[in-house]
């Protein structure tokens, strides 16, 4: 078990220098101008000539990628080319505003999303299943921002439930952090509330028809003990091997989120930079997420081999 | 033109079988509808800015209200969807051609291409997808071009990935194979041959991408990347409705709904498609437990104690599919008495795994019970409350099945389906059950039973699993245990000992055993009475020597003289025995067996027989059989002899 973990680990090494090759290549590769996007289309080409050297967009693409590639295991990920400033110091400043709304709105989103689509596949066909299914179908069509913006309106504004937005680190003062972080994850856990409540259906009507299913109840077993032990425990697994994929759905609605609700985080640096053309920070963030993208899907995929013996470990 | 035929009956497919599809199609058309007519008509020019009427509430002059220059809502909203239908719908197409292209080739001609791109779109899969469009947008710079040509790029990814695989898992098929070896060309082989097989997967894909499409293109016009001002998209009409959430609630809603109601009727139609393309999405067979009793028949109730444990009178069950009813078993009157092992034999599909399942009230729940009683320990297994069958099951009635892996949970250790059993049932102590499950395995003769004990099912070889269902139904001494092929998938030095096992509990238990098989020399080994079942009926009873040495129904003696294997096909001509079973609902008027009876032959094919149904046996007597002609015993003897020697 251990050196299946150890394994994995490993694979990520390659992994995340492929990621950053790619990620590097696509943002050279595709047409567009930063210079110009930067300074704008009058720039003299003194000005341009001094922002292209400065950034050291004059050496060849193999040279700049060595360059950033040697920064980056010095944890540094380059000067902003819109406030000169340094990135990774933004990026530490505001991972942890992300973190929370992200760990929020997945713990709303299997709050949700479990239950509804464990019940919905153990009554398959009731009126239960009936009502929540076109619900969770609903939930899947609507735009998150939307839901967002009525969220605002309604519990924030109308009723004064909640506030509608703003943010507070949790070590300065933790009560206050929690409840401005309520809404928005509530927001953010509908994006992936629905896929859940859908994956955790068809499983919970996959693991229905197995041949155990039948047997526990020929057993003479309390419902109770099939309900947890024979479904509960054999759904679990089988939502972990698709959960992993979803959650860049929750990712990228961590973005939209945190516009809406003007929260800190680095999505909306992302945002920025990308509408300022920014492309060290854009890089900076993306190659951010993608990593905790990546050590995301291996924690699920652990998780999985601890709690289904049966797959073969490598 | 042949694609296309086929490609519209499917869709008709989906519309006939699907409510949700039909649903979905009217919503998109509806879309669609509002789309054409904002081409060439709106109420208001969308652009025209009304100072004095801002802020407007919606009004039957607005019906949507007015935003905060005073422009028509409806009307942008009208003029939004061009936008956004067209970015969608651009972005998939370029999604599909990009990545399909990408996917079919890698996938068909493999090799070091395939590794090679398989591993950077695996690599470009791990940026989240919003986020990879962003990316895209940023260095394109904002406008609805880039957002068409990022999200294409975005989705590419993972047609690339799905047709692919669509592709590598159809390539090695037979006719592909044989298409590349006749030397076709490799476009055409691509073309003609694995496109249409891939199109379903495909055509999911797409539908499910234009959703993606619609709602992406509306979050990155919402993050002010997608069309620039003044134009107007879906997404960015709700960049206004953010700011001026707190004032007008109309501009907020309205701008939100059109992409909520278009991509829910997309994902409706998806859901319809994908439920016909994807056949695991069948029908649930887990069983209901519910009291059966459809009518009531009007039948005598059993006498108490005549030595019978389990009776079952005039059983019948239908089961309901979409073609109608369908009979599986047909008024069955059987019963077993305290100590015996009955063997139930017959071919597949002939009503014997059905039967067994009703004698533990576990049918699916498509099945319905037409009429007839099951009394178990003089209690009507038909009507008692749930619980109180709960506790039947388990207890003093218990199931024992083929496949004995599959039957256990695979999360928990053996120690766990032993003991919860118990928990369940009486014994609440923990030590005590721990024990008792350790004794059972003994008992069992597993070997090595305190290490097997903390094994999971799958660490155990297949007899083993077989001695630890056989121990779990055990575990509480039942009164009657039902083996429905327990050694049909064992080694048979294997079965053998499951059978002295079985002969085991009979002895020191007095256990009642219900040994459903295919296999007559267990039959002969293991049973004292044998029931022959066919097309849902019992048509014989009779203790086991006589059914050996004097059967007396005709499909009996082609049992009994091996000249109808129960299992499989029986191929080529067996003297007059030729055909195969009936399949569960096709059967045969009259007597069911008549089409494939020498007899019937052999008397020159009286009508009684495909007219009328032979009486049912009505008088718990062994030695009995559902013929129309049993009584002419002499007869028959004659023509089993003259058979008998015809074959030899």
């Amino acid at each position: 078990m251990l050196k299946y973990f150890v394994n994995r680990l490993l694979f990520m090494i390659p992994l995340i220098f492929g990621l950053s090759a790619l990620l590097f290549v696509y943002m050279r590769v595709l047409p567009g101008d930063p210079v110009a996007g930067i300074l704008g289309p009058e720039a003299t080409p003194e000005l341009r000539a001094q922002f292209t050297t400065l950034f050291g967009l004059d050496k060849p693409i193999l040279e700049q990628y060595l360059i950033w590639l040697a920064d980056l295991t010095r944890g540094d990920f380059g000067i902003s080319y819109t406030s000169q400033q340094d990135i990774t110091p933004l990026l530490i400043d505001r991972i942890p505003a992300t973190l929370q709304l992200l760990l929020g709105g997945f713990f709303v989103s299997l709050a949700i999303g479990l239950p509804i689509g464990f019940l919905a596949g153990r009554r398959r066909g009731s009126l239960f299943d009936n009502i929540f299914s076109t619900l969770a179908l609903m939930g899947l069509s609507m735009p998150i921002f939307w839901i967002g913006t009525l969220f605002i309106m309604y519990i924030g504004v109308a009723w004064g439930i909640l506030p509608p937005e703003g943010y507070v680190p949790f070590s300065e003062n933790p009560k206050e952090s929690l409840r401005l972080t309520i809404l928005p994850s509530l927001t953010l856990g509908l994006v992936l509330a629905p896929y859940l409540a859908r994956l955790t259906r068809a499983a919970t009507i996959e693991v229905q028809q197995e041949p155990f299913m039948y047997q526990s109840q020929a057993k003479g077993l309390k419902n109770r003990t099939i309900t947890f032990r024979y479904s509960a425990r054999n759904v679990l697994p089988q939502i972990l091997v698709v959960l992993g994929m979803q959650l860049g759905g929750l990712l990228g609605g961590q973005v939209i989120v945190e516009q809406l609700f003007n929260w800190p985080g680095v999505g909306r640096l992302l945002i920025q930079g990308a509408l300022q053309r920014d492309y060290p920070v854009v890089q900076a963030v993306i190659l951010i997420v993608s990593i905790l993208f990546v050590l995301i899907n291996l924690s699920v995929e652990m998780l999985h081999a601890v709690l289904d013996r049966r797959i073969r470990l490598h | 033109m042949d694609n296309l035929t086929k490609n519209l009956s499917l869709s008709r497919k989906v519309l006939s079988n699907s409510k949700a599809a039909r649903i979905g199609l009217l919503l998109v058309s509806f879309v669609f509808l509002v789309f054409l007519v904002s081409l060439f008509w709106t109420p208001y020019d969308p652009t025209f800015m009304d100072l004095e009427k801002r802020f407007n509430s919606p009004s039957f002059q607005h019906p949507l209200g007015t935003d905060q220059f005073g422009r028509d809502i409806l009307s942008r909203v009208m003029v939004g969807s061009q936008v956004s239908l067209a970015v969608a719908c651009s972005a998939v197409f370029g999604a599909f051609f990009i990545g399909t292209s990408i996917g079919v080739l890698t996938g068909f001609i493999g090799g070091k291409l395939d590794l090679f791109m398989t591993r950077v779109v695996d690599v470009l899969l791990a940026i989240p997808a919003l986020i990879f469009a962003l990316g895209i947008v940023a260095i394109l710079g904002p406008s609805a071009k880039s957002v068409s040509v990022a999200l294409a790029i975005t989705y590419a990814r993972q047609f690339a990935r799905i047709t692919r695989s669509a592709v590598v898992s159809v390539k090695n098929k037979s006719y592909i194979e044989a298409s590349i070896g006749l030397g076709h060309k490799t476009m055409t082989i691509i073309y003609k041959d694995i496109m249409p097989s891939i199109f379903p997967v495909v055509i999911v894909q797409i539908t499910a991408a234009i959703a993606w499409g619609i709602l992406d293109e509306a979050s990155l016009g919402f993050l002010g990347l997608g069309v620039q001002p003044p134009d107007t998209s879906w997404g960015s009409l709700l960049i206004e409705g953010r700011q001026y959430a707190y004032q007008a609630w109309w501009i907020a809603f309205f701008g939100g709904l059109p992409v909520a109601l278009s991509v829910f009727g997309i994902n409706m139609l998806g859901d319809g498609l994908r439920d016909l393309v994807d056949p695991r999405s069948s029908r649930s067979y887990f069983p209901k437990d519910k009291k059966k009793r459809g009518k009531k028949s009007a039948t005598e109730s059993i006498s108490a104690d005549n030595g019978s444990l389990l009776e079952i009178e005039n059983f019948t069950v239908d089961f309901l599919s979409d073609s109608g009813k369908v009979r599986a078993v047909s008024n069955v009157t059987f019963t077993i008495k305290k100590g015996e092992i009955v063997g139930l034999v017959g071919e597949s599909a002939s009503g014997k795994s059905t039967l067994a399942m009703s004698m533990l009230r576990l049918l699916p729940p498509n099945a319905e019970v037409v009429s007839g009683n099951i009394r178990f320990q003089n209690l009507d297994v038909l009507e008692i409350e749930q619980e109180e069958m709960r506790q039947i099951r388990g207890n003093s009635m218990t199931y024992v099945t083929q496949d004995a892996l599959a039957a256990m949970n695979p999360m928990t250790r053996v120690e766990e389906q032993i003991t919860e059993i118990l928990k369940d049932h009486r014994v609440t102590d923990k030590k005590v059950a721990k024990d008792r499950a350790l004794e059972l395995l003994h008992l069992v003769r597993l070997k090595d039973p305190e290490r097997n004990l903390l094994n999971y099912p799958h660490e155990l070889s297949g007899g083993m699993q077989q001695r630890v269902i056989i121990a779990q139904s055990l575990a509480l001494k039942p009164e009657l245990l039902i083996a429905d092929e327990p050694t049909t998938a064992l080694d048979v030095s294997v079965q053998a000992g499951i059978l002295e096992l079985i002969k085991g509990i009979r002895k020191n238990y007095g256990t009642s055993i219900v040994f459903i098989t295919h296999d007559l020399a267990i039959v002969a080994e293991l049973c004292d009475r044998v029931a022959v079942m066919y097309a849902g009926s019992i048509v014989e009873v009779g203790d086991v020597k006589e059914i050996f040495t004097n059967p007396k129904h005709p499909y009996t003696q082609a049992l009994v003289g091996g000249l109808l294997p129960l299992r499989g096909e029986s191929k080529g001509k067996l003297g007059v025995l030729e055909g195969q079973p009936p399949r569960t609902g096709e059967w045969p008027s009259g007597c069911a067996f008549h089409p494939r009876c020498y007899l019937h032959e052999k008397l020159g094919k009286p009508d009684r027989c495909s007219s009328e149904k032979p009486a049912i046996q009505d008088d718990f007597q062994d030695g009995w059989a559902s013929c129309h002609f049993t009584e002419q015993r002499t007869r028959l003897e004659t023509l089993k002899s003259t058979q008998g020697k015809k074959l030899r």
